[in-house]
């Protein structure tokens, strides 16, 4: 008897947790961006990243020493890149060499931004996604540094992705390469206009591009200032994104797919710089009285 | 409260580690889904009451910290939470393998649920195809962790356990 009105218990118990959920799900499906359980995530991050930051900051030396050997084939290629690494930490060589690559990184970053005549926050990248099913990074910067949501953001060689959470230290930024993003861009070469879509860690997508205009491998792809369906804000012009990569042509020969190779490495990205300052209103354009 | 406590640790030490660690070390481009892993675990040696508990909790957890759709994995981690505790007291053996094949099998089960819900709500990314991909290569990492993360987890639920009766 007691067993049974235990089981009872906990049957509600469940129950009740998954009525909870519903109830979570429907209202964040409801509330949107600006809904209260959007507010209850911004301060859960706000609670999360200085940890975060901490964690990242004793992984950051030993980070790049396991990725190695996760990607050894062999076990006897292996063997020979631990002694290597291992000799290199003893030196403390490690921390050298990921230095002077930061330092090529923030120059490269700096040409970018000098190029455009930008007004940039530069940050560090703290955290990587937390699940299997977004494209996004954490990164030390927040709204007290001036960042705020949709703000683009570049990495070294380009453009890396737009904000989309923040908190007053750190910001959530989704990456170019998320399924959800989509950039207007241009060719370089027929400075036509097109739609660049994330497609995870394959190339992107290039879409709406004219059949008949010419494009080839190699070709550079940069935005094209347009505003962006969905966004307040629209990336500055002319900041590289990738180069085309392979075009396939579809069966029927009335349309094509065109992959673009992104030229940041989203793999190791550990320095990018936020663009802060105000894109023109597209009001701006219009004629003045 | 002390349970509760240690719990409240291991979720986030979790999330931490998930978020930065694994976030590096992939294997064939998925991570591991800790949160699931520990739930799994923590409904096998503590019973479907706290597993439901520990999966609401943990779920709750990183949908928040996610900032992505909520509730999600709150519901998807109370479910599996609880239907591993139930199926757990059915299964007699004493193999030491058990545990690994629970975890995969839960694991894999899990997010195969979880993208049946996202797919429901319209914001599953990446499609079928990855979404299978994932739950088969997530199942197997989580699998792979579970000889580590097991002993921890069981010391952990026995120390909080052990100063309760104690009391009494």
């Amino acid at each position: 008897m007691a067993v049974s009105r235990r089981d009872r218990g906990t049957r509600l118990l469940v129950i009740g947790l998954i009525l909870a959920s519903l109830v979570t799900i429907t209202a964040d499906f409801r509330g949107g961006k600006t809904g209260p359980l959007a507010a209850l995530g911004d301060a859960a991050l706000e609670i999360i990243t200085p940890l975060q930051r901490a964690v990242s900051n004793v992984i950051r030396p030993i980070g790049s020493f396991f990725t190695d050997i996760f990607q050894v084939s062999s076990i006897k290629a292996e063997n020979a890149e631990l002694k290597r690494k291992l000799d290199e930490i003893q030196g403390e060589q490690e921390l050298v060499q990921q230095l002077e690559r930061e330092n090529a990184e923030y120059e490269l970053l700096l040409e970018l931004e000098e190029a455009h005549a930008l007004e940039t926050v530069g940050a560090r990248v703290i955290g990587g996604e937390f699940s299997n099913f977004e494209w996004t990074v954490t990164i030390d910067k927040g709204s007290s540094d001036g960042i705020g949501v949709d703000m683009p953001v570049l990495a070294p060689g380009g453009l890396a992705g737009r904000v989309v959470a923040t908190t007053s230290s750190a910001a959530l930024v989704e990456l170019v390469i998320d399924p959800g993003s989509g950039v207007e861009v241009r060719l370089s070469k027929s400075g036509e206009h097109g739609l660049l879509i994330g497609h995870r860690d394959q190339p992107l997508l290039l879409d709406l591009i004219d059949i008949d205009t010419p494009v080839e491998p190699g070709e550079a792809v940069e935005t094209s200032g347009r505003i962006t369906p969905g966004l307040d804000r629209i990336f500055p012009p002319g900041i590289l994104v990738g180069e085309v990569a392979e075009i396939i042509p579809d069966e029927s020969g009335l349309d094509r797919e065109i992959l673009v190779r992104p030229i940041v490495d989203f793999s190791r990205l550990s320095v990018v710089s936020v663009v802060l300052a105000e894109q023109p209103d597209p009001d701006d354009f219009l004629p003045e009285d | 409260m002390r349970r509760a406590i240690a719990w409240a640790v291991v979720v986030v030490t979790a999330l931490l580690l998930q978020s930065t660690v694994f976030a590096q070390v992939k294997l064939g481009g998925a991570t591991p889904e800790l949160m699931y892993l520990i739930t799994v675990i923590m409904a096998m040696i503590e019973g479907p009451e706290a597993g439901a508990i520990s999966g609401f909790a943990a779920g709750m957890g990183q949908d928040f910290l996610l900032n992505q759709p909520k509730g999600i994995n709150a519901l998807t981690l109370t479910i599996l939470g609880y239907v591993v505790g139930r199926v757990r007291q059915y299964i007699v053996t004493p193999s030491p393998a058990l545990p690994v094949l629970l975890v995969a099998a839960a694991t894999a089960g899990g997010i195969l649920f979880y993208g049946l819900v996202a797919y429901l709500l319209g914001q599953l990314p990446g499609g079928i195809v990855f979404l299978f991909k994932t739950a088969v290569l997530s199942a197997l990492y989580n699998a792979l962790l579970t000889p580590l993360v097991y002993p921890v987890l069981r010391r952990v639920a026995e120390s909080s356990r052990a100063k309760k009766v104690f009391r009494w």
